[in-house]
């Protein structure tokens, strides 16, 4: 497979020159994200995150399976990522790149370890029946930040989704259709969003959302994983430049706000898809939420 | 980013085409005097399966004899084709709608990334009037331009079909899908028209 070109001399010579002058090539803030567009499909758990030029599209499904034995109070949550000639061609489809582990390690840890999603309600019958909740992470354009996309379109496809209503009686279970019973959100506990930093010349600029161009240029990059409420989740760096503390706090401080933008653009668009999809399907009385005083 | 690429709606499908190519091959599928085709397709949720790869089948008998691959020989194009929504709109039938969007998403995509092509075909579904057969058909929609050993005059070029018929059914399907076929075809040209306007601005008047 052909390797993903490198950029010529001038071009790096240029972006690094124009980066020393704290400038993009593509007129934006070192700290400000490209704009981030996120709309939904028909069906329940589809989002599709575009951000800028880099497109990625999270599908969530639900299945009943039979729990893992040693965890019989428990649902199943897997993500599944998976680089294909779509995003670039240099990503051969059934061969992993240290790339793509790196990627979906990176994800995994940001939404499946930080419990974002609460497995114990995923419970049917205790060691017998529970949900496996699956989350497929489509890469359909690859120009940089795919941890950054693929979180937010995750957690976005994950508050999306609609699993169908289960009743039990005894030993029988019935899983209701989407048409007989309201169909029953997922309970988040809460909202991660992946922030990834890059570095250049020695430490002395960190950017935020690097496009493939500059990702390609970077001498290290580091992520940082926290909800709205300032909770932290992870902090991935894995080799490259070596980074001050100062620096790394001041990354923090700035992975903090730009997470609550993020997190906040997420729920508003949630807010309008519910919007239409009441007015559409008449759903004004129907919610499988309880009664709260 | 590939080279080319195409979204297509239909209904409740909605299918996302890319195409990178000419571009280098693996030594295994090299071949001398041709460009080798590489088709993928990824299902919207789980793991590729047989019916994808049925699909991928299908869709390459469908396409292949369209791209004149000996332009580029020892080259390779690349073809995937990701499901983003596809609804079992009935169950039975559900690879044959696919596959008349499949083709349709396809060949945009290829005229997109420039790739030579005897032609563009446009496909559509029909469902036999008791809805036990399912056929698609595929139209060349742009004639073979004269030219010694072109491609295929304008036409029916493409059948597949399922399920039970007779030759009665069969013809009146096949009424019904040129009708289909030739509507798609005008939607196609409108749309490669509209993009090679978009592209070309500086350069058409």
């Amino acid at each position: 497979m052909p390797r993903e070109l490198d950029p010529t001399i001038n071009e790096k010579s240029f972006i690094l020159d124009a980066l020393n002058q704290k400038l993009r090539i593509d007129g934006r803030d070192l700290d400000v994200f490209r704009e981030l567009e996120l709309s939904f499909g028909d069906d329940y758990g589809l989002a599709d995150v575009r951000l800028g030029k880099t497109r990625v599209l999270a599908r969530v499904s639900a299945e009943v399976v039979k729990p893992f034995t040693d965890r019989p109070f428990e649902g199943i949550f897997t993500i599944t990522t998976e680089l294909g000639p779509m995003a670039s061609p240099a990503f051969e489809p059934g061969r992993q790149t240290e790339q793509e582990v790196l990627l979906s390690r990176l994800i995994e840890k940001a939404i499946r370890r930080s419990n974002a999603l609460d497995t114990e309600s995923l419970c049917i019958v205790a060691g017998q029946k529970c949900w496996q909740i699956r989350a497929d992470v489509h890469f359909l354009s690859h120009d940089g930040a795919l941890v950054d996309a693929s979180c937010i379109a995750v957690v976005a496809a994950l508050q999306h989704f609609r699993r169908p209503d289960v009743s039990i009686e005894g030993e029988k279970v019935t899983i209701h259709t989407m048409t007989e019973r309201v169909p029953v959100p997922l309970s988040i506990l809460h909202v991660p969003i992946c922030v990834t930093f890059s570095f250049y010349l020695d430490g002395e600029v960190c950017l935020v959302d690097a496009t493939l161009q500059e990702e390609q240029l970077r001498q290290g990059d580091m992520t940082i994983t926290l909800n709205k409420f300032g909770e932290l989740c992870q902090i991935a760096k894995a080799g490259g430049l070596a980074i001050n503390a100062l620096i790394l706090l001041r990354c923090a401080k700035i992975a903090l706000v730009k997470a609550g933008e993020i997190a906040a653009i997420v729920q508003r668009r949630l807010e309008e898809d519910a919007a239409v999809r009441v007015r559409r399907d008449n759903l004004l009385e129907s919610k499988a939420d309880n009664e709260r005083a | 980013m590939a080279d080319g690429s195409a979204q297509y709606t239909d209904g409740p499908t909605t299918l996302l085409a890319s195409i990178n190519g000419p571009i280098e091959v693996k030594p295994r599928d090299e071949i001398p005097l041709e460009a080798f085709l590489e088709i993928t397709i990824r299902p919207s949720a789980g793991v590729t399966s047989v019916r994808e790869k049925h699909l991928e089948a299908l869709l390459r008998s469908a396409v292949s004899p369209l791209i004149i691959r000996t332009i580029n020989p020892r080259t390779l194009f690349q073809i995937t084709l990701q499901i983003i929504q596809h609804e079992q709109v009935s169950a039975a039938h559900a690879l044959h709608t696919l596959l008349a969007s499949a083709i349709v998403v396809v060949v945009l995509a290829l005229v997109d990334a420039g790739v030579p092509m005897k032609g563009m075909l446009a496909a559509a579904f029909v469902e036999g009037a008791d809805g036990s057969a399912a056929h698609v058909f595929g139209y060349a929609i742009t004639g073979g331009g004269g030219r010694e050993g072109g491609g295929p005059k304008e036409g029916l070029v493409f059948v597949e079909s399922d399920g039970v018929f007779d030759e009665k059914g069969f013809v009146e399907a096949s009424e019904v899908g040129r009708k289909k076929c030739l509507e798609v075809g005008e939607l196609m040209k409108g749309w490669v028209r509209e993009k090679i306007g978009r592209d070309m601005k500086y350069r058409l008047k």
